[in-house]
Order: structure tokens, then sequence, then C-alpha cells
């Protein structure tokens, strides 16, 4: 198993049972999905009314909006080159899906084995499209940079 | 690949059906009692009566209502739900696969046919089976039927 299909089990398993559970209910999980010409590793879908026993549930039900919301893992080393062109192209496959499966927003992560090209960090990092939080996890070091808006900001705590 | 059978026994579900059985038959005796007597009366024979009754009604209730039966191959599969439900198809009718947490850490394997719209879940926790694992076996049975269909 390489270590980017361990990340892939560690991050699902971290989104469904683990602290994703603090975001949303992420209950859904599929493996090599075809978004727009772009292969995803991983999409785990959920939506942001949790679930619970009896009076946590009711809770969620009068006072959570019911949206539903979406992680997509990509794996960088499938890319032919990480730059500006890519993450148009990414972005564009990003957009296509959040509208067809009406989601509110939607995580990307790209990672790989290995850092990622700088001008490539300053590009997600300066992204700030509302319903898309975008971040890069080199799962050797486990740095991760992310788009500097509200959902990107939100993501390392979760992704790691 | 020789058949696969897998039929465990749900504590949790048989727990809950033993409970089901003995809160109906106490709510039944105090009921019979006061009608009959005008006060309720424990007899603790009685109550020994309706734990041993419970025990095998909540057996039954278990094996009709929650108890799972799984087979496969590399053909396809048999699910059997109680004796209320039950699936017989081929890994070929389906063409995408997910992992479904249903509720506190209880899993299914959910197999879709996106053109038909149907969808069969395999509930791998009630028969003690790894869901992760067995989702990506699933996954390598519908590729391979998709090839051989192709």
């Amino acid at each position: 198993m390489s270590r980017l299909d361990d990340y892939l089990l560690h991050l699902e398993k971290e989104l469904m049972v683990g602290k994703g559970v603090w975001v949303a209910d992420f209950k859904e999980s599929f493996r090599n999905v075809e978004i727009n010409g772009i292969q995803f590793d991983m999409v785990v879908r959920g939506n942001t009314r949790t679930k619970g026993l009896f009076l946590s549930r009711l809770f969620a039900f009068l006072t959570m909006p019911n949206y539903q919301v979406a992680c997509l893992v990509f794996n960088g080393e499938q890319a032919k080159s990480l730059d500006n062109q890519f993450l148009d192209l990414f972005l564009k496959a990003a957009e296509g899906y959040i509208k067809k499966n009406e989601l509110a927003w939607a995580w990307f992560v790209i990672a790989q084995a290995g850092d990622f090209p700088e001008a490539f960090k300053i590009a997600v990092s300066n992204l700030s499209i509302k319903e898309i939080g975008v971040a890069l996890i080199d799962i050797d070091s486990g740095a991760v940079t992310s788009s500097k808006n509200y959902l990107g900001m939100a993501m390392p705590r979760y992704i790691k | 690949m020789m058949r696969k059978d897998f039929s465990r026994v749900q504590v949790s579900k048989l727990v809950w059906a033993f409970c089901l059985v003995l809160m109906f038959l106490t709510v039944l005796y105090f009921t019979t009692v006061y009608i009959a007597f005008g006060s309720f009366i424990v007899v603790q024979l009685v109550l020994i009566i309706n734990l041993l009754l419970a025990s095998i009604g909540g057996w039954y209730l278990y094996m009709y209502r929650y108890h799972t039966k799984f087979s496969f191959d590399n053909l396809g599969f048999s699910l059997e739900v109680g004796k209320r439900e039950k699936v017989t198809k081929r890994w070929s009718d389906f063409n995408q696969v997910s992992l479904v947490n249903v509720a506190h850490g209880e899993f299914v394997v959910r197999l879709y046919n996106t053109k038909t719209g149907d969808l069969v879940d395999l509930p791998v926790s009630a028969v003690k089976l790894d869901p992760s694992s067995f989702r990506f076996e699933v996954m390598r049975l519908v590729g391979e039927a998709s090839v051989k269909r192709s």
C-alpha cells in the first residue's frame, strides 16, 4: 500500500468518524471518481445537519441548515505539472461539481509525497472563491498550504 | 473464487429484540393483573417465566427481523436480512461502489447502478467484515465484472 493510500484511509476515517464530524456529517465515500476529466482519488460526501441521539438530532433538525458538502482528494503526482493552468482546470472541475451536485461548499485537497512548487503554493494561497477551500498537503512532512478564504483556513485542522 | 458465507449473531440487535419482548410481556402481565385484581402484584416466578419467554421470543424476533446472512463469490452475492428480505444480484448489475457510515460507526457498502438508479446496501458491519477492506474487494469484483461485460 502506497503512502497516498495510507493517507486516503486516514483522511477518510478522520472525516467520517473522527474530527470531521465537528464540521459536517461526512457519510459516504467514493474512490476513483472522474469529474470533468480529472480523476479524483477520493470523494467524501455529506451534509451539515449532523446526527446523534434523540435530543442532539432534534437540536440539529431545528437549528442546523441541511447543506450538502463534499471533500475531494486529488493525487498531485497524477498532474503533468502543478501550475496555474492546472489550477484553472482544477477549479473549473470543482465549480462544475459543486453546481451539478448543488453543494453549499467543498474542500479540495491535493496530496502528494513531496513539496509543491512555490508558485503553485502562492496561487493556492491567493484563492478567494467563497464555496471552495483548497489545500495542498505534503504527506511526507505533513506541511499544509491552504487558500486564505474561510473554508481554506479551517482545512489544516481536519486534513492532516 | 469459492463462495464465501458470512452470518454472525449481532449481539446488540439480539439484546434489543430481547428487551422489546420483555417489555411487551411485562406490560401485558401488569395490565392483566391490574384488570383481574385491581392492584399490581409482583410474583417472582412470573418475572422468571417472563425472562425465559423473552429469551425465546427475543431469539425468534431477532431471527425474523434482524439476522443477516451474506454470501458472495466472483459472480455475485446473496443477502438475507431476517426472513423478510432476500436480494440476489450479480456484480455486473452495478457500476459504482461507495462506503457509507449509516450511524454510530455502522457501515454499509453501497452498490449503484447509475444507469437504472438501482442501489443495494451490503450491511458489512452486521456480518463483522472490515468495511474498508471489503469495499476495495467489492470495487475489484465490480470492476472485473464490468470488464467481462464489455
